[in-house]
């Protein structure tokens, strides 16, 4: 046996050593050393062994279950910078208040015809005013507003369909107020 | 911690696969319970930082869990597992900047060293020494380190990390040899190894 075969044999070995390794480490004092350096690495190994606690257990199966169980059926959470959703909020407001008249309007969309045609549904706009700092929290299944949260608040998420992702720049504003008009 | 019932933990590992796959959650909570702590060392050893290691677990465990139809059953559920949460923490050492604390002393709450104390069982001295090989298993090339970490920590065979690694077992021998003489070069100029 060559002092390579002996060497790459005590790398990859589990503890058990072949008859010709064993000879060979009799009277090889370069692979013999070399197997004395693998068991004190392979001693260091098992004296630092990771070892999980029960709380990082729990913590990591409790992310497991809940990032598992917000994404059944088609739907994502998603997080949004309140300061960020607030500070359009104007925009997309006006965007949309154009989009609604556009569709339910009878006539023609002009000075006149928006002015009338938002006097005529009131009810179909109804634009919820957000501070700086706020975020509304929406339930798109049941087209709702849950909640609005502040700043501080850490758990700031808006349930969206799947297939809403691909243009969720447009979509998440458009659902946003979409469920928020009443 | 689980509400498992005596069926369910007596079962092999596929026969839960394909009660998870039908939205069984006992079945889930047993095949996380069952691979938690070789995924979490795994993970440990290759990423070094705790928390580096726990995201990717969760990562590894969500893609398998959420893809169980993927599992085909032609090598052990936990050789496949193994591959996702390898690649987990692949993926995530690589987007976050390995993060270790050597070179970083230990003090106490009057900015002195803690006294060392000779057992090596001991947990001061084991964390330096945790220390050190973690030092030194980031200073190998991914397929270097993920080859050692999972014949030395995944008592997985040579043929299973060659399923997992993509190459023939005969690479897996190298890689492990070659992870061994560089990890105990680093770790001989630094200790008496
Ligand atoms: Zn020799």
């Amino acid at each position: 046996m060559r002092c390579g075969e002996a060497k790459r044999e005590l790398s990859v070995s589990r503890g058990e050593r072949s008859a010709e390794l064993g000879a060979h480490l009799a009277h090889c004092e370069s692979c013999a050393a070399w197997a004395e350096s693998c068991e004190r690495f392979d001693a260091l190994w098992d004296a630092t062994r990771p070892v999980a606690t029960d709380q990082a257990f729990a913590s990591v199966w409790n992310r497991v279950t809940s990032a598992g169980s917000s994404r059944p059926a088609r739907a994502a959470w998603l997080r949004f910078a309140p300061r960020v959703l607030a500070g359009t909020a104007a925009i997309a407001a006006a965007a949309l208040f154009f989009v609604f008249v556009a569709f339910h309007s009878d006539r023609p969309v002009g000075v006149g015809g928006f002015a009338d045609s938002h006097q005529a549904r009131p009810e179909i706009v109804r634009l919820v005013l957000l501070e700086e700092g706020q975020t509304p929290i929406i339930d798109l299944e049941k087209h709702e507003v849950t909640r609005v949260n502040s700043d501080d608040d850490d758990s700031l998420a808006v349930n969206l369909d799947e297939p809403k992702l691909s243009s969720i720049d447009n979509l998440v504003l458009f659902n946003a107020f979409e469920a928020m008009a009443q | 911690m689980f509400e498992g019932s005596a069926t369910v933990v007596s079962s092999d590992d596929e026969t839960l696969v394909v009660l998870a796959r039908a939205g069984d959650q006992v079945a889930r909570e047993e095949l996380f319970r069952r691979h938690w702590d070789r995924s979490y060392r795994l993970a440990k050893r290759l990423l070094g930082r705790e928390e580096d290691a726990l995201d990717a677990v969760q990562d590894g465990f969500l893609k398998a869990l959420n893809h169980l139809e993927r599992f085909d059953g032609r090598c052990e559920f936990s050789t496949w597992l193994c591959r996702i949460v390898q690649n987990a923490a692949l993926d995530l050492g690589r987007n976050r900047s390995r993060r270790t604390n050597v070179g970083l002393k230990v003090v106490t709450a009057n900015g002195e060293e803690p006294e060392k104390l000779d057992d090596p069982s001991v947990g001061l001295v084991n964390d330096d020494l945790r220390m050190e090989l973690d030092a030194a298993l980031a200073r190998l090339s991914p397929s270097l380190r993920s080859a050692f970490v999972l014949f030395a920590e995944s008592e997985l065979s040579y043929k299973e990390i060659a399923e997992i690694q993509g190459v023939p077992v005969g690479t897996v021998m190298s890689r492990i040899h070659a992870a061994r003489q560089k990890l105990q070069s680093y770790l001989s100029r630094r200790s008496d190894l």
